[in-house]
């Protein structure tokens, strides 16, 4: 039986910062680990698309399995999770780690580096208010937060959203904007003062997205091959960290292993795992663990160690709105082709209608098919082209992520291993109308008619199974330090032990909060 | 057979859509791409005995997916654009690299009316077909 003093369940970005904190002591990763190709092609995408490349750009861009139409035939996915070479980063979820089909909607990772294959790069501190129910304050987490930037390099600017994400110290310039985005930036400032007044921010969004190098690593050369290619130049994937940490024999890393739950005795912490290439059980000692398998695969660890089949647990997710707005004043507009394809600028909402606020995060559809989203427009099958074609360069698209107070969510292991996501309350209202009225005056135009509120859990951002309190009860929350109820020795990294969610992309502060866990870990071995 | 149905109907579709003839390579991913998935069972369709008579594709199509998005026409249509698409003889159709304000403009307009006949059109077509 393979052993080790620190055991770390999962290699996303949480997993892979936990290890990164305590690299050099014996420290060994247990994570499944799926791998994408790395022969992926590396020009621009449009260069790409103009070549006739016949078959080749066929299986980079529809795939031979046609897995680009994914979305034609099955309920909607992102279009990066299902563009052929990204088809790893979900591979074999459905039978390793299966969860109900219903109204939540759910994308579970057993790839190396986790969903970070498939991200936009998205880091975003949360403050003190953000932090408001935890047990812990925003100068808890700040030290690590500064460590992650410094590994990670993140490109941001100091703006009028600085107020809410903290200053762009030590942070890299923002990545060029295309013509959509600067036109809207520009607007914005003439008008900053009113726009304000009625509660909207806009500013640089923060990207762990390089655009000078950074520790051995090539900044973004704009390819604009997000939806499509996995590891891009510049933009940050902690499997690099990881793969870092292992050829210097920091730390140690078994893949193909799908940890199934742990028992602690007086001896430390048996891990009983799969082993995926013989599908027989292997078994694992250590003195700590370390569950960073993200939050679902880390609540099946937990109830399935527990053998509790009935409790619900509340799973928080930040409920998203997508809003397409039309310049027209950029109606045909000239091909940008050479942009960053996800996060374009940001926003926040504090308008009335908002509680607490929400964050916008706009995009240009520049980076996916045409046919990706043709469809949505209301015309015939010819105009629907014309329109991708001409309206494509005036497009931009908010995507609203709602903050998550109420864990609407509740999650629940079935007796055949399978996880039951259930919805308990109908979907929340946004602030639609009052954003299209305030996106009026940037000379953005949209429609309630278009905006869709997707499903429960189409962020993929999910929290809170295994909330952290001051003082934990029963089994299913955690300390401060993010040690399990009624464990001695089992510490949960990642967003399972977050409480209400703020409107964020919350993968800094798991990067962040892993390091802090790690940290103290190391101080009890 | 729907291998060769599939076949069968693909210029059909191409031809609603882009004009002029389907190339044989993507007549063959056309059926094959149909064949790998589940289509929707509504509404019973075929495509070639439509064309025969002279019915509009594309009319027909607009009106369905009016009533329901996701339909066994639609679907069809979107696959054919989708394999269209990253043909390099198709990226003129589909990108626009030049700045061209009053084409787009006119294109949108010319075919906003357009649809608005195409959708009369297809309502009208889906009863004489009893499609649907």
């Amino acid at each position: 039986m393979a052993s080790a003093d620190v055991i770390v369940v999962g290699s996303g970005p949480s997993g892979t910062f936990a290890a990164y904190q305590l690299r050099g002591r014996d420290v060994l990763v247990l994570d499944v680990g799926n791998r994408g190709d790395p022969n992926a092609p590396a020009r621009n995408l449009y260069d790409l698309r103009k070549t006739p490349a016949g078959a080749d750009l066929f299986a980079e861009l529809i795939g031979a399995r046609f897995e680009s139409l994914h979305n034609i035939f099955h309920a909607f996915i992102s279009p990066k999770l299902k563009s052929p070479r990204l088809q790893f980063v979900t591979r074999d979820a459905d039978v390793l780690s299966p969860v109900s089909d219903g109204a939540v909607d759910h994308v579970v990772s057993l790839a190396a580096g986790g969903m970070a294959n498939a991200w936009g790069g998205g880091m975003y501190p949360f403050n003190d208010d953000d932090l408001d129910g935890y047990p812990i304050e925003l100068t808890d987490l700040e030290p690590y937060y500064a460590a992650v930037t410094a590994k990670v390099g993140i490109c941001g600017a100091d703006d009028d959203l600085s107020r809410f994400f903290g200053t762009a110290d030590g942070l890299q310039p923002p990545l060029d904007l295309p013509s959509v985005g600067s036109t809207l930036l520009r607007r914005y400032t003439k008008r900053r003062a009113a726009l304000n007044r009625r509660g909207l921010y806009v500013g640089r969004p923060r990207l762990a997205v390089l655009t000078r190098e950074h520790d051995g690593r090539r900044p973004y050369q704009y390819e604009a091959l997000e939806f499509f290619r996995p590891n891009q130049d510049g933009l940050y994937n902690p499997v690099d960290t990881l793969d870092a940490m292992v050829r210097d024999r920091q730390v140690r890393y078994q893949s193909d292993v799908l940890v199934e739950s742990y028992a602690e005795t007086d001896e430390g912490i048996t891990v009983s795992a799969q082993d995926r290439a013989t599908g027989q059980a292997r078994r694992f000692q250590c003195r700590r663990l370390i569950l960073a398998a993200g939050t679902l695969n880390t609540t099946r660890i937990v109830l399935s160690s527990n053998r509790d089949y009935c409790t619900r647990l509340p799973l928080h997710d930040t409920p998203m709105t997508y809003m397409p707005l039309i310049d027209p004043t950029n109606i045909g507009g000239a091909l940008d082709k050479g942009r960053y394809s996800a996060a374009m600028l940001s926003a926040v909402y504090t308008g009335e209608s908002a509680t607490r606020p929400f964050q916008l995060t706009m995009y240009t559809a520049l980076g996916t098919l045409r046919s990706d989203f043709l469809y949505e427009f209301p015309l015939s099958a010819r105009g629907n082209i014309a329109a991708a074609k001409y309206l494509t360069p005036a497009l931009l698209i908010a995507q609203v992520t709602h903050p998550d107070d109420r864990a609407s969510i509740r999650v629940r292991l079935g007796q055949d291993g399978q996880l039951q996501l259930e919805k308990e309350e109908g979907p929340i209202p946004g602030p639609k109308t009052d954003l299209l009225r305030l996106f009026r005056r940037l000379g953005y135009f949209g429609s309630t008619r278009f905006c869709r509120n997707l499903k429960p859990g189409s962020s993929y951002r999910f929290g809170g199974t295994l909330p952290m309190t001051s003082a934990p009860i029963g089994r299913y929350q955690t300390d401060k330090q993010c040690r399990l109820s009624g464990t001695r020795s089992v510490y949960i990294a990642d967003a399972a032990t977050f409480g209400p969610l703020p409107a964020k992309n919350h993968s800094f502060t798991m990067m962040a909060n892993a390091m802090r866990v790690a940290d103290h870990v190391r101080t009890t071995l | 057979m729907p291998n060769e149905r599939f076949r069968d109907e693909a210029p059909h579709i191409y031809r609603a859509l882009f004009g002029g003839e389907a190339p044989e390579s993507l007549r063959s991913l056309y059926t094959a791409a149909l064949e790998s998935a589940p289509l929707a069972s509504w509404p019973e369709i075929d495509v070639c005995c439509l064309a025969a008579k002279g019915a509009d594709l594309e009319a027909i199509e607009l009106a369905l997916r009016r009533r329901a998005p996701r339909n066994a026409l639609s679907q069809r249509f979107q696959v054919m654009t989708y394999l269209a698409e990253v043909r390099a003889e198709h990226y003129g159709t589909f990108i626009n690299e030049e700045s061209r304000f009053v084409r787009g403009i006119l294109a949108l307009t010319t075919h906003t009316g357009r649809s608005f006949y195409k959708w009369l059109k297809g309502c009208r077509l889906l009863k004489v077909h009893g499609i649907g």
